[in-house]
């Protein structure tokens, strides 16, 4: 009798332990994240869920997008995947993303308040909301104090206007030593300026707004370091990006966002160097806002069929906690307002840490426009590159350029 | 069925047992494989749904697509380019450096490394030295600030080599213009004398902005073809070249000595040797080193697809990328079709090409 | 006339040597072209910045000084030379030279760094509570200013080991570093400040500190690091062709030489024919077999695909037709009359093949083996397509993933890229150097259909 109450038992045991079966969640994200992320799902997430979760980050290494597009259309996407605001409304069309307004209306640690409203808004599609902001970033001017101080010129600052703000630059310019400032013809760093200029993301009447004066006024305002020469881009200067530029100390100033923080830390740790806001053009500013944010796709092809554990993982991973250990390795601004009162960006204690404030701040700007060119598409933003190319390489003047650009676009729009 | 018994019967089932992996390997990797992709070329497939028959309409899709007319016109004037290209080349040199070679096997490993690595790491290194300030446009920086040097260089050759020339016809020898031993007095003369002109500064090495040229972040076109193609034929034909002429080499080294002999007393001169004795004894080889080098170029793959994440897609693709990127890359679902088109295409195409050159080509005699 | 005519003879004589000089010169130079990319490539992997423009040959970690430098701080840092190490309470002290122009005052500061992180990750700050001592050793005077030269020593307070001493030293404004004893690896700050990755490396961790880097520092989710698994990834596979191909391409050339049975010409020309056939119309379906379990097989294992496995490197092409055909011309030039011989004798057609031609093979073995491994370990094309997971990646794909991620624009660290490159090219340079004679008659084999 004691022999089959004992097999009994430990039948039951055996059965119970199968019950618990193992729910693996997948994340996919970028594979430069890989490190950050498996640090954060060990320290932080990992320890708040159910021992029989387990979470897996699996890096993507091809064109993300693409990929993501094509797991959706096929019904086998991971359960939680980033979300860029470039491309988020193109996959919200998709219909396979999960509106989380319902999660959010329930959640206990999450609230719509607790998120910065700018990054709520980008991830908005028709009044819905598809993915959690996990971080931003946003343009700033980064300069290098010692290279100021050498020539004796006043620290770029929040005064700036377009006109201040060049003068500074002009007289930082030191050949063959330094540059002024290091642009690329890109135009995430023009297009703020445009709009802070008054140029609007298209005319009233739907066509290409390139042409319109201010737009031509910003135009030749921009590529004035390059024409007049106390610019340079970054392959003029022998490096692929101008934060490099930056690091290696052969520019003075550049326009970037929170990622040129890492690089710095890792070739220059001791730089001297500080941040300031975009200058302004009759008290506007312009600014973009670069994020990501986490979303899940539909309920019927939700891989882990949990979607109440998936959105248990999101809330982990936007969590007060998870986005302070962010903070504190100094990867990227985090999410949540209250994070303003954090002690690394209260009172910042190295340049690092003014960087990430200033960075945070400038989000919250008027003025600031999430990086997405929905509807018109890439097409938008291919015509500027081509003219402001053009424009650094003196093959058309800012004005011919911005007006070929204009045409360009237009005849992409009647198609 | 007495056939099948004793013996015989044996043999026949220990062949079928010694070639049973060649036979599912041909049978599966190969013959199914081949028809599979063959069926599909026909249908419209994107691996989830099951195939539904469209007929010619993936063949149709293709001529209409411009990224595989692309692809087809990288293709072929790839295949030619550097097929004839490396061939003849290769030919020249083995030609100029007929003679007995020693220390043959120090020459061929070090022609060998780029052939026993892998595509990848030659692939990177090739990256690596043509970016804009890579390597590449760093030697020509030199090359053309140090033009000055160059210049008195072959200058005071020339002088050098036409003095000795003419000094040593008149003393009665049969001197030749290009005579050799008088050839290294004349270089070692130009180099010490190009040295010394720098050094008592009579010419010195212009300091000019670097030299700029952007080998593969470019869709710019030369000639019709995009300067990152132009680039990997450059790469393929330089990497090519050096094993191929040691291959004529032993080609020639091969050739009769009483041909040449034979000749000599007809009172042929060298352009007459070598056409009427060299090129004609190394025709077959010749067909060959053609046929394969048309077939592997046309199918190229490994240098567009490492290249493709730095230069512009439209710039390096060839067929054989065609068919990968509508597989795995070209975004939404694998274009299983038209790949499976494009593939059947080029394997046609490589047929046929193939048939031409047996036709047309340096060869029909030997046949 | 006379006189002339017996010069002649020696007169030809210098003519040929001259013109073999100018072959032998120029087949030098083509080996120079040939080989020296990617010798500069090894010595670039040593760079801390192999895009630096101009680009130059002066590169510290390649500097003989730089190695006794570096084993002496070693030694102090904790007796181990090679390896280094900051042991409890040792010491270590550095000389560094700063130029002072005229006006300028002021001591140094010296910083001891976190540990470097890759990109967005930073490692928890151990930092060791250090006591830092400077003294200023010695200065000259000179026309232009000072050269002071200062020791810096600083000794290990806490109760570890550290195995990383980032340092930095920073002069006042206007002063310039000149050189200390073991190079820096940057010089920032306009001059004043000086950066070491690690001065407790080590000989060897200084010289191959970037080989060590790319071997160790991209890891998977449980802290292991990857590169090694390519390393083995790649080695697993190609020894397991290896053998498969020994096994298998042998048996059926042997079959095409020597045994008769019907359609034994078809087969031999369909051999031949998928030489020709290009890989892109064979691997959509192979894809799609391995995807699907190979007809399902697979799932009697608990498996559902057999994409990303190894499995789906070996499978579903056994034999390599170059393989076969080379072994079959092998087999034939072997002479009938010794099977013939043994056949008389009563052997059975196993018997014959496993004593008689097989122990004569080896030459063709041992070619077939060393085309095999180096084809298998270049393998490009059929691992791109099947592998997805970065952790089965082989050296190849892994290669091509280290260039995404670490050649980007953004933080180009082609240092660690090229030591990648240099690391997967050893094992097939090492068997080219041992087996070159073997490798060139694969070669020609493989040309002659």
């Amino acid at each position: 009798m004691k022999r089959l109450i004992l097999l009994v038992v430990s039948v039951v045991l055996a059965f119970s332990a199968f019950g618990q079966e193992k729910i693996i969640i997948r994340i996919a994200g970028h594979s430069v994240d890989k490190p950050v992320k498996e640090a954060l799902i060990r320290d932080v997430v990992a320890p708040k869920l159910p021992p029989n979760v387990e979470v897996v980050f699996e890096p993507v290494v091809d064109d993300y997008k693409q990929w993501l597009l094509t797991m959706l259309a096929a019904g086998t996407p991971p359960d939680i995947f980033y979300v860029d605001v470039y491309w988020a409304e193109e996959v919200v069309k998709t219909g396979r993303v999960r509106a989380l307004d319902e999660f959010l209306a329930k959640s206990e640690i999450l609230k719509k308040e607790d998120l910065i409203p700018v990054l709520v808004d980008a991830f908005t599609v028709d009044g819905k909301l598809y993915a959690i902001s996990k971080d931003f970033n946003s343009l700033v001017v980064f300069f290098n104090k010692d290279m100021f101080d050498a020539k004796g010129v006043p620290y770029p600052s929040a005064d700036d206007d377009w006109f201040t703000f060049w003068d500074k630059v002009r007289r930082v310019h030191n050949p063959p030593e330094w540059v002024g400032i290091c642009l690329n013809p890109d135009f995430a760093r023009f297009l703020p300026f445009a709009f802070a200029a008054g140029m609007p993301f298209l005319n009233p009447d739907g066509t290409a707004p390139f042409a319109r004066p201010e737009a031509i006024a910003a135009a030749e305002w921009f590529s004035a370091p390059i024409r007049a020469g106390f610019g340079a881009t970054a392959a003029d200067l022998g490096v692929g990006w101008p934060g490099a530029a930056f690091v290696e100390e052969k520019a003075a100033v550049v326009i970037e966002g929170g990622w040129l923080i890492p690089p710095i830390r890792e070739g220059a740790p001791l730089m001297k160097f500080g941040t300031t806001f975009l200058p302004t053009f009759g008290g506007r500013r312009g600014n973009y806002l670069f994020t990501v944010g986490y979303g899940m796709p539909v309920d019927e092809i939700l891989p882990s069929k949990r979607p109440d554990l998936v959105w248990k993982v999101i809330e982990l991973l936007t969590s007060p906690e998870a986005q302070s250990y962010i903070l504190s390795i100094g990867h990227a601004i985090p999410s949540r307002a209250a994070l303003l009162s954090h002690p690394v960006l209260a009172s910042p204690a190295d340049p690092f840490q003014e960087a990430m404030r200033t960075v945070f701040i400038a989000t919250g700007l008027p003025g600031t426009v999430p990086f997405s060119f929905a509807p018109v598409g890439s097409i938008y933003h291919v015509a500027v590159a081509e003219a402001l190319t053009k424009i650094f390489t003196g093959e058309l003047s800012p004005a011919a350029a911005m007006q070929e650009a204009a045409k360009k676009l237009n005849a992409e729009l009647k198609r | 069925m007495s056939w099948l018994r004793g013996p015989r019967r044996n043999e026949l089932i220990w062949a079928f047992l010694f070639l049973l992996p060649l036979l599912w390997t041909l049978g599966v990797a190969f013959a199914y494989a081949f028809f599979r992709a063959l069926w599909w070329s026909f249908c419209d497939y994107d691996l989830f749904a099951s195939p539904k028959f469209v007929g010619l309409a993936n063949y149709a899709k293709l001529f209409a697509d411009l990224h595989f007319l692309k692809a087809l016109f990288h293709s072929l004037s790839f295949a030619v380019i550097v097929t004839f290209t490396q061939t003849f080349l290769a030919l020249l040199l083995a030609i100029a450096l007929n003679q007995k070679i020693r220390g043959l096997t120090f020459f061929r490993a070090a022609f060998y490394t780029p052939s026993i690595l892998s595509s990848v790491i030659v692939g990177l290194i090739f990256i690596w030295f043509t970016y804009r300030r890579g390597v590449v446009n760093f030697l020509l920086t030199v090359a053309r600030n140090y033009y000055p040097y160059f210049l008195s260089f072959l200058g005071l050759v020339i002088v050098m080599q036409s003095t000795l020339v003419l000094w040593g016809r008149k003393r009665g020898f049969p001197v030749r213009a290009f005579d050799p031993v008088y050839l290294w007095i004349s270089l070692f003369v130009g180099g010490v004398g190009a040295f010394f002109l720098g050094h008592f500064r009579l010419i010195q090495p212009k300091s000019m902005s670097p030299v700029d040229i952007i080998w593969l972040e470019t869709a710019e076109k030369f000639l019709g073809i995009p300067r990152p193609l132009w680039a990997i034929m450059a790469l393929n034909i330089g990497t090519t070249v050096p094993t191929m002429m040691l291959f004529f080499l032993a080609g020639l080294q091969d050739v009769p000595r009483e041909l040449y002999e034979v000749a000599e007393l007809d009172g042929a001169s060298w352009w007459a040797k070598l056409w009427y004795v060299t090129i004609p004894a190394l025709r077959p080889v010749m067909f060959l080193v053609i046929t394969l080098g048309l077939i592997g170029t046309l199918q190229m793959f490994d240098q567009a697809a490492i290249t493709s994440g730095v230069a512009p897609l439209d710039s390096v693709i060839t067929l054989a990328y065609y068919v990968y990127w509508n597989m795995f890359g070209a975004g939404g679902l694998p274009r299983v079709g038209m790949a499976a088109a494009a593939a059947i295409f080029l394997a046609v195409l490589t047929l046929v090409v193939v048939l031409i050159q047996r036709r047309v080509g340096i060869g029909e005699k030997a046949w | 006339m006379t006189e002339q005519r017996r010069v002649d003879q020696a007169w030809f004589a210098r003519r040929r040597r001259a013109k073999a000089a100018f072959v032998y010169a120029f087949l030098g130079a083509m080996a120079l072209a040939v080989v020296g990319p990617f010798i500069y490539a090894v010595f670039s992997a040593f760079k801390v910045n192999p895009l630096e423009w101009p680009p130059s040959l002066n590169i510290p970690r390649l500097w003989p000084p730089n190695w006794v430098s570096a084993w002496n701080l070693g030694i102090q840092a904790g007796n181990n030379g090679w390896l280094g190490g900051w042991a409890p309470g040792r010491a270590l002290s550095l000389d560094v030279v700063f130029f002072y122009p005229p006006g300028v005052e002021g001591d140094l500061r010296v910083e001891i760094l976190r540990p470097p992180g890759r990109g967005t990750y930073q490692p928890p700050d151990p930092r060791p509570v250090t006591h830092v001592e400077i003294e200023n050793v010695e200065e000259h005077h000179g026309p232009e200013g000072y050269e002071k030269t200062f020791r810096i020593t600083l000794r290990n307070l806490g109760a570890q080991t550290y195995p990383v001493l980032p340092l930095a030293v920073v002069g006042p404004p206007n002063s310039r570093f000149l050189r200390a004893t073991l190079a820096p690896n940057s010089v920032r700050g306009l001059g004043t400040t000086a950066y070491w990755d690690n001065l407790v490396s080590g000989v060897l961790g200084y010289i191959f500190s970037y080989f060590i880097q790319a071997w160790t520092e991209f890891r998977d989710r449980l802290g292991n690091p990857i590169f090694p698994r390519w390393v083995r990834n790649s080695f697993i596979i190609a020894v397991g062709k290896v053998m498969v191909a020994l096994l298998f391409a042998p048996l059926a050339g042997y079959a095409l030489a020597r045994l008769h049975f019907p359609g034994r010409n078809l087969l031999f020309f369909l051999v031949m024919f998928t030489m020709m056939v290009p890989q892109q119309v064979t691997f959509i379906s192979n894809y799609v077999l391995l995807r699907d379990g190979l007809f399902g097989i697979s799932r009697l294992f608990g498996r559902d695909s057999l994409l990303n496995s190894y499995w789906a490197l070996f499978l579903p092409a056994l034999v390599s037709s170059l393989g076969v055909i080379m072994m079959k011309q092998f087999f034939e030039s072997i002479p009938v009359e010794l099977e013939e011989a043994a056949r008389i004798d009563g052997a059975g057609i196993f018997r014959i093949y496993t004593r008689i031609i097989l122990p004569m093979a080896k030459p063709a073995l041992a070619v077939l083996a060393i085309l095999t491994f180096q084809g298998s370990w270049n393998e490009f094309f059929w691992p791109l397509v099947v592998l997805r997971d970065m952790e089965m990646f082989t050296l190849p794909i892994g290669l091509l993933f280290f260039r995404q991620y670490y050649g980007a624009a953004g933080g180009a660290n082609w240092n660690l890229i090229l030591s990648g490159t240099v690391i997967s090219a050893i094992p097939v340079i090492i068997v080219f150097v041992l087996f070159q004679r073997h490798f060139v008659e694969g070669f020609r084999l493989s040309g002659i259909k």
